[in-house]
């Protein structure tokens, strides 16, 4: 082996057993992925239980009687969901349901328009009339008001399950609900004026947090459906007419199929498109993900390199290191030192993680929430031969200028200060990673790959429209050109830069040591 | 350069900006001696020595290095010992000799057989499994010392290689230095203790803002070869004075080396016929006191001119 790749390589591999043999690494690397899901668990949570409102609501109905068709209409949906869910599977064994098993499944399968039929006979019983319970629907009605909870335990989904109405005595004003808002005993109430089948422009919603809109959009709902269908038929159109004349037109998306890739013997005589699938769809911006690693690899890379490389200077071996190898020799092993780390973390996280997760969604597929055609979308082969050519060239483009950086400072915050415009360009692709994503072969993503900070971001950002092979090459020559210039301004700072004792005086003094 | 010649300064010069940090220096180190580069903080040795081990590169001028253009082309036939000493410190003391060793060409099994070697030598054994941070600093001082000889370099070059040490410790180095010398190596010593470099280095450099002031054998330099002198005339008035070899002014002052035919009394009359002579000293002087006259001149003569 060439004594000089053998300097590199020695360099590296201490650097890297130095990091991988302490236990606050595997710590680190086993538990940090653990901790990351944790994290994310805790704040989908949060971020969803914060974001839903729960509690009473209000109704001041000033209308004739709206408030109550939009009760029932509540009550509708949410019984349908509640039969539709637990008639088959009626693992409480309540009585009533099994009943109605025996009266709306017919060999093992639910008879939805039973189910509707009941539900309408049903809900006379919810609010309005005393049920005795000698049919089931009165039977159906008794449990339904007096199991609530027991309702919600086996459909989460159920509105009930989140907004309860209030309903206030004849006694109540709306100040009093006011009040009852203002100490948060209420969500908020609503107000149906008494035209509102002409307009809602007097309808409201009275809350306290005028941020969470959940239970006003979920009313209004409610509220859209009953009065559409007043509107329907005041003016005496049929409801499935209606329905047809508010159906949405839409264009399916499509893409054209070149007549190389149609089966032998396919019609040739006219264009022939196929319909674009959601996996397709995904395949755009799959390669995000790849983006996501390179950003995640050169940012943590970056930032243990250069810490690393003041670490270095502070344990003043660098002169008699610098006396056993060039400068380049030493930056060359240190950054391959960082890769091999971040090549064992990713490793770790693989085999702990990713693979029994992997093996897990094998073995029980009814768990899988990952469809094969995203798999396939994500982990097609151009795309992994993209990521390892531009993760590479990205790595160590970044690498060199943050070791250059570490060399010339004193400490880790002269380090943090002077690296701040790289840092700075570090961010940008992250922030152009959707538009660049829709717009692959647009304007800004051609120019940006040709641009050397960003070309391993654009390249992976944009693989779904790969350039052509003489174009991908040339992109490709000018990156490997700018890291090679990388590297060699990188050198002359790190040469001198490690034997200066001081932080250099600016950014003039960093480009003198360029110069000199 | 001479076949006996280990190191060669021709003319190098090394300056940072506006700063001047090495002035055209000129010499040669014989091989298989203790070479002594002394002078004040600041005077231009480290630079002179970073220059030869091929860290830096000479803004003009040129260092040859065991017969080769550069230190670097020499580097695994140098062992250097830093002023600044550091360990790894998370490194055990057997892997980072090893390392060392194995940077400077051995292969796994040389340096783990030297090291162990030379951690047994100077009394380390014990300490071989141990992390450096859990080392004193005079037992990592001769870790690093360790870590400068495990690959056998014909050149070492030993930056103030006694700071820190014990007298014990301070015995062992110097016995280590010797036992190089006998092995025929070469030697380069920086220290600021006049006494170790007189009674180690038969040849030095005395470097003073950046320029060599004095360069010779020991026996030269502390001869009354040389005549130090003070009068009240300039410089002219030294010239083609016979039997002396070279002269040095410096303001009053002026260092004259003499043929050591020479009969120095001959000499005090010849310049006498040509200027007052306010002191005339013939004595052998210690390297302590050379040192002081020497820098301390130049300090004197900077004053002057501010003034």
């Amino acid at each position: 082996m060439p004594n000089h790749l053998r300097t590199i390589l020695l360099i590296a591999r201490r650097d890297w057993l130095e990091s991988v043999s302490t236990k606050m690494f595997w710590i680190g690397a086993l538990l940090g992925p653990i901790l990351m899901i944790v994290l994310m668990v805790i704040v989908g949570v949060a971020s969803v239980s914060t974001a839903m409102s729960k509690g009473q609501y209000a109704v001041i109905d000033q209308s004739d009687g709206l408030a109550q068709e939009i009760r029932n209409e509540i009550h509708r949906r949410d019984i349908h969901t509640f039969l539709v869910s637990t008639l088959v599977q009626n693992s409480e064994s309540i009585e009533v349901l099994e009943e109605l098993q025996a009266k709306l499944v017919v060999g093992g399968t639910i008879e939805y328009d039973a189910v509707s039929n009941f539900v309408e006979e049903v809900l006379p019983y919810i609010d309005g009339y005393e049920a005795t319970g000698g049919s089931v629907h009165e039977r159906f009605a008794i449990w339904w008001m007096e199991n609530r909870e027991v309702a919600v335990d086996l459909v989460p989904s159920l509105s009930i399950a989140r907004y309860i109405e209030f309903l206030p005595g004849s006694q109540f004003s709306e100040e009093n609900l006011q009040e009852l808002v203002e100490n948060e005993t209420l969500i908020g109430y609503f107000v149906l004026p008494d035209n509102l089948v002409e307009s809602s422009s007097e309808a409201k919603f009275v809350t306290k947090n005028i941020l969470k809109n959940d239970v006003a959009a979920w009313y209004s709902n409610f509220a859209t459906s009953v009065i559409r269908a007043k509107r329907v038929a005041a003016i005496n159109v049929q409801e499935d007419d209606a329905q047809w004349i508010m159906q949405r037109v839409s264009f399916t998306t499509n893409k054209a199929v070149s007549p190389d890739d149609l089966a032998d013997g396919a019609d040739l005589g006219q264009p022939v498109t196929e319909e674009v699938t959601a996996g397709e769809q995904i395949a755009r911006f799959a390669p995000a993900v790849y983006q996501y690693i390179l950003w995640f690899m050169v940012f943590m890379g970056s930032m243990m390199l250069m810490t690393g490389t003041v670490e270095e200077k502070s344990t003043k071996l660098v002169e008699v290191l610098l006396s056993n190898a060039d400068a380049g020799q030493l930056m060359d092993g240190k950054l391959l030192g960082i890769t091999a780390t971040l090549l064992t973390v990713i490793g770790v996280w693989t085999s702990f993680i990713a693979l029994p997760l992997a093996l897990g969604l094998f073995a029980f597929p009814q768990f899988s929430f990952l469809d094969i055609d995203i798999i396939s979308a994500i982990f097609k082969p151009a795309y992994v031969v993209n990521f390892v050519i531009f993760l590479a060239l990205g790595f160590v483009f970044f690498g060199y200028l943050f070791s250059a950086v570490g060399s010339a400072c004193a400490s880790i915050r002269d380090a943090q200060v002077f690296s701040t415009p790289i840092t700075i360009i570090l961010i940008v692709p992250v922030m152009l990673m959707v538009p660049l994503a829709m717009d692959p072969t647009g304007m800004l993503a051609t120019i940006l790959k040709f641009f050397p900070p960003y070309t391993p971001f654009v390249m992976m950002n944009t693989a779904a429209e790969l350039p052509s092979l003489p174009v991908y090459l040339l992109i490709l020559a000018w990156m490997l050109l700018w890291t090679c210039a990388s590297r060699w301004i990188a050198a002359r700072v790190y040469q001198k830069g490690m034997l200066m004792e001081s932080k250099p005086k600016g950014f003039k003094e960093l480009v003198r040591l360029v110069k000199t | 350069m001479s076949n006996s010649s280990c190191v060669v300064f021709e003319q190098a010069s090394k300056s940072f900006g506006d700063l001047v940090a090495l002035d055209s220096l000129s010499l040669a180190i014989p091989s298989g001696c203790i070479y002594g580069f002394i002078g004040p903080n600041g005077a231009g040795k480290t630079t002179a020595m970073r220059l030869l081990l091929g860290i830096m590169k000479p803004s003009s001028g040129g260092v040859q290095v065991l017969g080769a253009s550069d230190g670097k082309s020499a580097r695994s036939q140098i062992g250097y010992l830093p002023e600044e000493k550091g360990l790894y410190p998370r490194m055990r003391v057997l892997d980072f000799v090893v390392y060392m060793g194995r940077l400077n060409r051995l292969d796994k099994r040389q340096a783990t057989r030297r090291a162990r070697d030379l951690l047994d030598e100077f009394d380390l054994k014990d300490w071989q499994n141990e992390k450096c941070q859990s080392l004193s600093k005079g037992m990592g001082q001769k870790v690093q010392l360790i870590s400068t000889l495990v690959h056998d370099p014909q050149l070492m070059i030993l930056d103030e290689p006694f700071s820190g040490l014990d007298p014990i410790n301070t015995d062992v180095v110097r016995s280590m230095i010797l036992s190089r010398v006998e092995s025929n190596a070469t030697v380069i010593l920086s220290t600021h203790i006049m006494e170790q470099a007189e009674t180690l280095c038969s040849a030095l450099v005395l470097i003073n803002k950046g320029r060599a002031v004095l360069e010779g054998s020991m026996d030269e330099i502390r001869s009354g070869d040389t005549v130090y002198l003070e009068h009240n005339r300039d410089e002219s008035v030294l010239r083609d004075l016979p039997g002396v070899l070279s002269v040095k002014q410096f303001g009053r002052g002026a260092t004259l080396r003499i043929d050591p035919s020479q009969d120095s009394q001959d000499l005090l009359r010849s310049l006498m016929e040509r200027t007052n002579i306010l002191k005339f000293d013939t004595t052998s002087a210690s390297l302590h006191e050379i040192f002081v006259r020497e820098v301390g001149r130049d300090v004197q003569e900077e004053e002057a001119e501010n003034a």
